[in-house]
């Protein structure tokens, strides 16, 4: 096979940093490991509806295996989502400690089961970058405007958020409660820096092309039937209308080294079993924070030697709502509908707060301090009046290790850094206080850190630095030593704060992606 | 880290026994076909026997156990084919064991020497045959799945003479337990393995299966066996699928095969093939075990849901419960037929309990399991999302009534559980 750039990886970079490929009439080539198993399908029908009519719910509702519930994230545990996270660390050979490996080999990467939280990066936050941030101005908009952008407007958030939303998704019942109680202690909760506002979502208020407006189905943790929340699996449908652009699933990239001008890519075709050679002009590396990062290291022969990344170390916690209790439970989207942050600077969390409608009950009963049987009593009645939030601390908080052995495995050893134990209670402490004025009550031990890794929001295995050093990458994504190679997703991203990264990821994909455009037609 | 053990056909009927066992036993798997297995712990590498290329298998590999076998009567040439490219793909130390049949011990049959030249392939290669005879129980699937049906269907069943073929029945758990060994057997050594039991008669073996089937003895009808393999030959015309009649044929006219010596070496006891009465008596000896076995966990699935549910333990719910049960361990926990109230109050001074044992914790990872279950069925939405705000003016009032008394509950369960824990454990666990 040959093709003039060849992007390794169709999630949210790998699409972003096609798109300027494919309009400029280059010859692209995406490739992904993805192999399309059979899914239990959704119905298309609210999800308090289908839960009373659907009889075959446990098709689709839970994976029937035998092992004990555990405490991270319930979407890795739905079987409508089992292809966008099955055999990740498999397939990669990834071994760890203290740390939950989570990626996607599949079409579409981690964005089929992402929250769809977005956030740009102000100019504080990139102030380890090598550009500046009117640099990424022009494709935060372009991609906003691509994907499609829901939620708040020049509200308390507005500057965190960096990005406004077109239309705003409906509250349920808890959440306009919260904007009212918000609303009138406001003035207090600014005093401890605590700001609230609508989440802003990649979600679709209006139908597009084949993805259909959201309409509060509540389905979102299985993922949408609807597709109202964005996935790059629809990106990469309309990318391979323009005509320029193939893609290739069960393709697994495995090495790649230089042939005269030009690269071979050495991959593992999934589907056969037989292994094969691409020829490329360029490469486009997207294959994840991970995955990027042992193709780099592997063709730098940086073996045994640990890299430094970043996490951004979360917890949760459940909230209830004393006032509510009583009411029944009212269907809406099950995303974040409202998103907090405390602090300022390098103190400051974020997070949001998720209906609890869309949630298994028995995830709740698991974590409850009841009997099951008890358990659901309590949890089925007191759940309508209740919002789960989460947290997210900076990433600096985190410092893991990453090591590429010679066996061709890759070792990860998370590390929280020092001092992250007393802030997160203080930050537990304060969050109380101010949910306290919004009339909710942070149950008692419900506050939980969450399993390292868990938050896969992974960054900064190949940075970008002004004068990238080996195992690094310029400001144009080149990687080191590989003239011709760049990197787009998150692995160049220098630092991680504490806010959602995708739509920074995508759009430095889409400026590297526009770079490579330049050089070519300049080298013509 | 687990040993990595490859096997095709891991879809088939034994090969589907053969991937648990594996597991069970502690090895990691990696199933090589054209269909996914979807089961944790298992890695899956695209294979086809028809069409076959040199997969990409990884280094740790310890060996690879192939079953796959060309049913629809395909070319030896491609079966040839694939065993090379699955010899080519091994790394150098890993074994190769093709799984064959009795057949290929005296083969009378096309059958049965297009499995003696595929052994003698396989010897070329270094590898080990292994030759198992008619294999029964587990999943009614595969040449046993259809006898199943056939006896099923009909309550008349042949008395085949001239010859009385006689069978060398082996237990698909036995035979899968019988590959896993010789996986660990010394190696630079290739040889043939014979996997099966003490002769039958095959109309023995048919009426012992229609016991099984369906509860009472069959009638036999004299057959010869010359009339039965034209019938045989015709149907498999009509339906263009060779393999039935022609393996049951060459199975049929198979001569003994003397198994005692490989069986010795391997450290292998097989379990003895039941006999009628033993089924109808509903002993404890294989096929009627599984039946007991599921029994016992619909029972205790029953239980689990109406503790968990409040719930009439809904039959599609039961039916998941055992079902998933068999499919990672098949062994019930609890005794069957427990009174509820008192089970119910047991599994509540377990449930949550802090000193656990193994059984407890079992126990736990199960009523998790049921948990799930009783959660997807639409009668618990209605109990759980909608029944307790019906009455919106009350429902307050009910809701925090309703949460207080489960409080005292728990204040209550709590109590005792100290020390009614043991007595628990002792009304609850049956004594396996």
């Amino acid at each position: 096979m040959r093709a003039q750039v060849v992007v390794v990886g169709t999630g949210a970079a790998g699409v972003s940093a096609a798109w300027p490929l494919a309009r400029a009439g280059l010859d692209v080539l995406m490739i992904d490991p993805g192999l399309d198993m059979p899914t239990p399908e959704l119905p298309n029908i609210d999800y308090l509806h289908a839960r009373r009519t659907d009889d075959a719910q446990s098709k689709w509702m839970f994976a029937h295996r035998l092992s004990n519930l555990t405490a991270d994230s319930p979407k890795f545990r739905v079987p409508t989502l089992a292809n966008v996270f099955s055999g990740f660390a498999e397939l990669q050979k990834i071994h760890t400690e203290n740390f939950t490996a989570i990626g996607s080999i599949a079409c579409g990467g981690l964005t089929t089961a992402w929250g769809a939280g977005v956030a740009a990066f102000s100019e504080s936050e990139m102030r380890d970058w090598p550009l500046p941030r009117s640099a990424l101005d022009v494709h935060y908009r372009s991609i906003s405007r691509r994907i499609g952008i829901s939620g708040g407007s020049e509200d308390d958030l507005s500057e965190h958020f960096g990005i406004e939303g077109e239309a705003e998704l409906p509250l349920d019942a808890v959440g306009q409660y919260i904007d009212g109680r918000y609303h009138s202690a406001r003035a207090r909760l600014s005093q401890r820096d605590f700001r609230l506002a609508h989440a802003r979502l990649a979600v679709l208020t209006k139908d597009r092309g084949s993805r259909r407006a959201c309409a509060q189905f509540g389905l979102c943790l299985w993922g949408c039937p609807r597709g109202s929340i964005y996935k790059a699996s629809d990106d990469l449908k309309d990318l391979l209308k323009t005509g320029n652009l193939r893609h290739r699933s069960g393709i697994f990239a495995e090495t790649f080294r230089r042939d005269g001008e030009a690269y071979v890519i050495r991959f593992l075709d999934r589907r056969n079993g037989q292994r094969g050679e691409i020829r490329a002009n360029r490469i486009l590396l997207a294959a994840g924070t991970l995955g990027s990062a042992k193709l780099a290291l592997d063709h730098l022969g940086h073996i045994d030697k640990p890299i430094r990344f970043q996490s951004t170390p979360t917890a949760a916690f459940a909230l209830l709502f004393p006032r509510l209790i009583g009411r029944p439970p009212s269907g809406g989207t099950g995303l974040a509908q409202h998103w907090y942050q405390l602090g300022n600077d390098a103190d400051a969390v974020c997070g949001g707060l998720f209906p609890t409608t869309g949630l298994p009950i028995s995830e709740f009963v698991l974590r409850a301090p009841f009997a099951r049987r008890l358990g659901i009593v309590v949890l089925s009645r007191l759940l309508p009046a209740m919002r789960v939030g989460n947290v997210f601390f900076d990433g600096a908080r985190s410092d893991h290790r990453l090591t590429l052995r010679s066996d061709g495995s890759l070792f990860i050893q998370g590390n929280l850094a020092e001092g992250f134990a007393l802030h997160a209670k203080s930050t537990e402490r304060k969050l109380r206080t101010a949910f306290r004025l919004i009339g909710g009550l942070a149950i008692p031990g419900s506050f939980k850190a969450g399993a390292l890794g868990s938050d896969v929001h992974y960054a900064g295995t190949i940075p970008m630095r002004a004068r990238p050093q080996p195992g690094e990458t310029s400001a144009d994504g080149g990687l080191w030593g590989a003239p011709g190679v760049f990197v787009v997703d998150g692995s160049v991203l220098p630092s991680l704060p504490p806010k959602s990264h995708t739509l920074t990821i995508m759009a430095n994909a889409e400026r590297i992606g526009c770079g490579v455009v330049q050089q070519l037609s300049a080298s013509r | 880290m687990r040993p990595l053990v490859a096997i095709t056909g891991a879809t088939g009927y034994i090969g589907e026994r053969l991937t648990l066992k594996a597991l069970q036993s502690g090895y990691s798997v990696l199933a090589l076909g054209r269909r996914p297995v979807d089961v944790v712990g298992v890695t899956n590498v695209a294979f086809d026997i028809q069409k076959p290329l040199i997969p990409s298998l990884p280094s740790e590999i310890i060996g690879l156990i192939h079953l796959a076998a060309d049913i629809q009567g395909g070319s030896l040439d491609a079966e040839r084919e694939a065993l090379r490219c699955l010899a080519a793909a091994l790394p150098k130390e890993a074994r190769l064991l093709f799984v064959s049949s009795q057949s290929a011990a005296a083969p009378t049959s096309p059958y049965g020497y297009g499995k003696l030249e595929l052994e003698t392939e396989v010897t070329q290669l270094g590898g080990v045959s292994i030759r198992p005879g008619l294999v029964y129980g587990g999943p009614k699937k595969g040449l046993y799945g259809k006898l199943c049906n056939l006896v099923r269907r009909t309550r008349i069943l042949p008395r085949l003479i001239w010859p009385r073929p006689l069978v060398q029945p082996i237990h698909v758990d036995d035979l899968a337990e019988c590959l896993l060994t010789a996986l660990n057997a010394p190696h630079k050594k290739t040889y043939v393995f014979a996997a099966a039991g003490q002769p039958i008669a095959f109309d023995t073996f048919l009426a012992t299966l229609a016991a099984n089937e369906n509860g009472s003895r069959s009638l036999f009808l004299p057959t010869p066996m010359i009339a039965l393999q034209v019938l045989l030959g015709f149907s498999s015309k009509a339906t263009g699928n060779l393999s039935a009649s022609d393996r049951l044929a060459s199975l049929a006219a198979t001569k003994r095969m003397d198994t005692s010596a490989d069986l010795i070496k391997s450290g292998i006891t097989l379990r003895p093939f039941p006999s009628i009465d033993t089924i109808l008596g509903r002993s404890n000896l294989d096929m009627s075990e599984a039946r007991a076995s599921r029994r016992a966990l619909l029972s205790e699935g029953g239980l689990m849901i109406a503790y968990l549910g409040r719930i009439k333990p809904p039959l599609s719910t039961v039916r998941a419960y055992a079902r998933t049960m068999e499919q990672f361990k098949g062994q019930s926990l609890l005794k069957a037929n427990l009174w509820r109230p008192f089970s119910t109050l047991a599994l509540a001074l377990l449930d949550r309990s802090k000193a656990l044992g193994e059984r407890e914790q079992e126990l736990l990872r199960r009523l998790d399991l049921v948990l799930r279950l009783v959660e997807s069925h639409p009668v618990s939405a209605t109990r759980w999302l909608v029944a307790p705000f019906e009455n919106r003016a009350m429902a307050p009032v009910f809701t925090i009534g309703a949460i207080g008394i489960a409080v005292g509950q728990e204040i209550i369960v709590r109590a005792l559980r100290s020390f009614l824990a043991p007595a628990a454990a002792r009304i609850l666990f049956n004594n396996v």
